[in-house]
Parts: C-alpha cells; sequence; structure tokens
C-alpha cells in the first residue's frame, strides 16, 4: 500500500479491499439474473460458481453486447465467458443473439417499455437492488431535441455497491471546525468509475445518520439524483442505505431540484451528482447562496481539469466549494487524491502523477 | 316406464339444444369481456403508464369470466416476476383455458397482439391494442350473429331430434 500522501492525507486503500464482502453471487442471483435471458443468465451464474471470492467482488460491470463476446468488467480488468461460464478468448466466448438480447431488454424493462420512456430517452433503466442498466442501439429522433432509444443492441449493468465507511478517509475535511461540526460545502472530482458516487452517497449516508463521538448533529439530507444512481429509487424507495432523514427527488433535473428541494423540504445539505453544464453550476451557486451545503460530484481528472471548463471554472473561483475531493483508480476505484480547500499557488497538488 | 324413458329422451334433447346455444353465446359474453379488458388495459398503458404485469392484472379483474382468469394467469406469468414475456405468458394462460369459449380465432388475435405487447412507446402501444380491440369487436359482432342464427337452431333440433327419437321408438 503505498504511503504517498497527498493535500496531508494518506493516499486511501482501494474501494474493493475496503468494502465488506457483501454477497456479490447471492445479489446478482436474485436481483440480475432472473432479468438476463437464459443463455446470458447461464454463462454468468457458472462464472460465479467458479469464480474464487476476491475475483467474484471485483465485478464492476457485465458487458452484453449483440453478436459481441459476453463480457465481465472486473476493478483490474475484463474478462470473456464461454457459455458454460469459464474465461475465454474473445473469438471462443459466448456471443448472445439478437433473441437473447430482445428477451433481455423485455425483462430489465418488466415488458414495459412504454412506462419507461423517459428513462429509454436519457439511455438507461434502474433494476431492483439499484443496479443501473446503460443501454445502447439505434436512435430515434422525434424532432431536434428529442430521442429514443428504438433497436437495443447492448447493456451495460453496473453493479450497485452499499459500501459503508469509504468517506471516513476524508469525513474530517469536509466537516467545519468548532465544537460543533456541520458539512461544507464539497465537491467531489474524479474520472469515471473512480468512486464519486460512492462517495457521494456514504458521505450523504452519515450526514444524515449524524455522529455522536465527533458532534456533528443528525442533518436533513435532499438528493436530487436526476440519473437515479445516488439513492437508486425502485417504485420509490432508495435501493441504497442513506440514513434515516434523506428525502429524493428522483430523475429531477438538477437545476428544478435544487431549488424545489431548498423551497419545500428545507435540507440541511443538498446532494446531488455530476454537475455537466451552465445550469446545473448555477444551481448549485444558488443553494449555496440559499445557506445550504452542496455535496456535488463532477467528472474531471483533477480541479485543474474542472477549473479549465467554462461552466465550472467561475464555481471553483468564486468559492462556492469550501472543500474538493478528488478521487482516482490509481490504487483501485476510490483511491483519495485530496481532499481539502482550494490549495493556493500549488497546483502541483491538484494533478495526479 | 316407456312414458318416463320418452320424458327423459326429450329433457336430454332440449337439455342439449340449450347448452349449444348457451356456449354459443357464452362465446360472444367472453368476447365482450375480452373488449372491455383491451379498453381498460389501453387506458392503463395510455393515461395511468402502469407496468404491464399490474396493468394485465387490472384489467383482469375488470373483465371477469374466462378472459379474466387468462389475464391474470399471464399477469404473474409474465415480466420480472415470472420470467415470461408477454407472448410466453398468454399462450401459457391461454392454454388453460376452455377451448370452447375462447376459440382459435381469439387466440390468434390475443397471441398476435401479445408478441408486441410492452416491447414499444405509449402511442404505438395505444394503436396496437386499439386494433386488437377493432378486431374482437369484428369477432364478437360475428359470434353475436351466429349466437342469434344457431342459438335458435340448436335449441329447435335439440327438441325435435328428441321428439323424432321418442317417435321412432315407440
Amino acid at each position: 500500500m503505498s504511503s504517498m500522501t497527498r493535500g496531508g492525507l494518506e493516499v486511501a486503500p482501494p474501494v474493493a479491499s475496503v468494502q465488506a464482502a457483501a454477497d456479490i453471487q447471492a445479489r446478482l442471483e436474485d436481483q440480475v439474473l432472473p432479468l438476463l435471458s437464459a443463455g446470458i443468465s447461464r454463462a454468468i451464474s457458472a462464472w460465479l460458481e467458479r469464480s474464487r471470492p476476491p475475483r467474484r467482488d471485483a465485478l464492476e460491470e457485465i458487458r452484453i453486447r449483440k453478436g459481441l463476446p459476453l463480457c465481465m468488467v472486473l476493478s483490474f480488468g475484463d474478462v470473456f465467458l464461454s457459455s458454460d461460464g469459464a474465461e475465454a478468448r474473445p473469438e471462443q466466448a459466448f456471443c448472445p443473439d439478437a433473441r437473447e438480447v430482445e428477451r433481455t431488454f423485455a425483462l430489465l424493462t418488466d415488458c414495459s417499455s412504454y412506462a419507461m420512456e423517459t428513462e429509454l430517452a436519457t439511455g438507461y433503466v434502474t433494476l431492483p437492488g439499484g443496479h443501473r442498466v446503460g443501454l445502447s442501439g439505434r436512435m430515434s429522433a422525434f424532432s431536434t431535441e428529442k430521442y429514443v432509444l428504438r433497436e437495443i443492441h447492448g447493456f451495460n449493468i453496473r453493479i450497485a455497491r452499499h459500501i459503508r465507511g469509504v468517506s471516513e478517509k476524508v469525513l474530517s475535511r469536509v466537516l467545519t471546525g468548532g465544537p460543533e461540526k456541520r458539512p461544507r460545502s464539497t465537491l467531489i472530482v474524479s474520472p469515471p468509475r473512480a468512486g464519486k458516487t460512492t462517495m457521494l452517497r456514504d458521505l450523504a449516508r452519515v450526514f444524515s445518520e449524524g455522529r455522536a463521538q465527533i458532534n456533528l448533529p443528525p442533518c436533513q439530507v435532499g438528493i436530487v439524483d436526476e440519473r437515479s444512481e445516488i439513492a437508486a429509487c425502485y417504485g420509490g424507495v432508495p435501493q441504497h442505505d442513506l440514513g434515516p432523514r434523506v428525502d429524493v427527488l428522483d430523475r429531477c433535473p438538477k437545476p428544478v431540484g435544487m431549488m424545489m428541494l431548498i423551497r419545500s423540504m428545507s435540507p440541511d445539505v443538498v446532494v446531488t451528482d455530476e454537475i455537466g453544464g451552465d445550469a446545473d453550476a448555477r444551481a448549485c451557486a444558488e443553494a449555496c447562496a440559499a445557506g445550504v451545503a452542496i455535496l456535488a460530484s463532477a467528472h474531471a481528472r483533477d480541479v485543474d481539469d474542472l477549473a479549465r471548463r467554462p461552466y465550472s471554472s467561475w464555481l471553483v473561483e468564486k468559492g462556492y466549494f469550501e472543500v474538493f475531493v478528488v478521487l482516482s483508480r490509481r490504487n483501485g476505484p476510490g483511491t483519495v487524491e485530496y481532499a481539502g480547500p482550494l490549495p493556493e499557488g500549488d497546483e502541483t497538488g491538484w494533478r495526479l502523477p | 316406464m316407456k312414458i318416463l324413458g320418452s320424458v327423459l329422451i326429450l329433457i336430454s334433447g332440449a337439455l342439449w339444444g340449450i347448452t349449444g346455444s348457451s356456449r354459443l353465446n357464452a362465446r360472444c359474453r367472453e368476447l365482450e369481456r375480452l373488449e372491455r379488458a383491451l379498453l381498460h388495459l389501453e387506458s392503463e398503458i395510455s393515461y395511468g403508464l402502469t407496468p404491464l404485469p399490474r396493468a394485465l392484472m387490472v384489467s383482469g379483474q375488470v373483465a371477469g369470466g374466462q378472459i379474466g382468469q387468462v389475464l391474470s394467469k399471464a399477469s404473474e406469468l409474465v415480466g420480472r416476476g415470472g420470467g415470461m414475456v408477454p407472448s410466453e405468458a398468454l399462450e401459457d394462460a391461454l392454454s388453460q383455458a376452455a377451448a370452447a369459449l375462447i376459440g382459435p380465432e381469439t387466440r390468434g388475435v390475443i397471441l398476435e397482439m401479445a408478441s408486441s405487447l410492452g416491447t414499444s412507446g405509449r402511442m404505438e402501444q395505444m394503436a396496437l391494442i386499439e386494433a386488437t380491440r377493432e378486431r374482437v369487436r369484428s369477432l364478437r359482432e360475428s359470434a353475436a350473429a351466429d349466437a342469434a342464427r344457431y342459438g335458435k337452431l340448436y335449441r329447435y333440433l335439440g327438441v325435435l331430434g328428441a321428439v323424432a327419437l321418442v317417435l321412432l321408438l315407440t
């Protein structure tokens, strides 16, 4: 384990090694495999049987593509599966056909794609257990702005993780000083698949539960879950443990949802995922100005990268966020590279090696 | 004894005729129920955006009768809960239904709809169900005409056949 420090913080061990051995096999067999066609389900089930727990627990995604090899994405690489669940070379791997992909799509959407037009327009659906299925296929345009996926060709099933405790390393940095702690506005920055949402979720849980040992009183937490990923609501119920004081606006656009939550639910903290444009950034700024702590994430390699983008540069420069947490996959997903305020005159402090 | 036998033959003939006639009427009623169920299914899908398993269950409850049982059974089998696609679920449910009440033409119409049920957007589903309802209406009208024409025939045939048999035997 690296003993390297960044921003005065010891680099955290990989999330994969931190996470409790939540039985991924049982969760997949219960929540995901029944929704896949028989051939795909059989191959994955056999792979789960064959694999030892460290390998099995490293599973992050299942990628199913019409006519292409069935692929399991692990935290350290990916493997292709043969029809009997053995790891195979791409040319020997099991390739789901059109019928299997169609059947899988029908089951994933509960045979109700008409009821999921909003989800299909955004390109993903949420499953029981909070697993998220990204979709690819042929887009149909209804107008210059409205596109809907028509023929589905592929799925990316992202396995939801319930990882408690990943925020422990950064918790003291995201709280104010003084006798009674309160959350500070924090922006979590990382490239994709580095654990931003997992970190957001765990911080939301800690704020919602409160912690007497460090004088952190419980907070009312409002979540604007535009992509249904933080709470992963299924049938209106969060599929992740977010503590007892959480209100979720599911699939609500951030600019609308943040102000709606502030007006209607009086939260102490507003949590939202992936600030991705000018309207999102302005909504964050407005919420900060309303006296609410914002806990948000953004896609970027580091804060320098974030500061180069027009929509977010002023958000960083104006100081709306008091704390920045930079994550990477250097030692596995969730490696904390930095946690603290914007450093002055030391740009290298942000950069990853 | 002879009189008792003749009475029994007459009663049996009349019952045969009534049964045949009521079978035609029952088929007509099932088609009416199917039409009602499709109307309800359409509104569940278009206004409620109700997931298909629940939409089928509610439509089945509204319809009642043999069709209601078919839809309720299909609702248990379809989707995430039962692991079947609509065509498989409805085929399975129809295989357990009485063939006399839901004829091969009606089954064909239901299964044709099932092959596209739940696979497209709201507007396409509404058009699909509307088209199916039109076909069911046409089947029902034809069944009603059959019931009116052949219902009487069955009843007369039953009684007259029994009378002829009694006369032959005596």
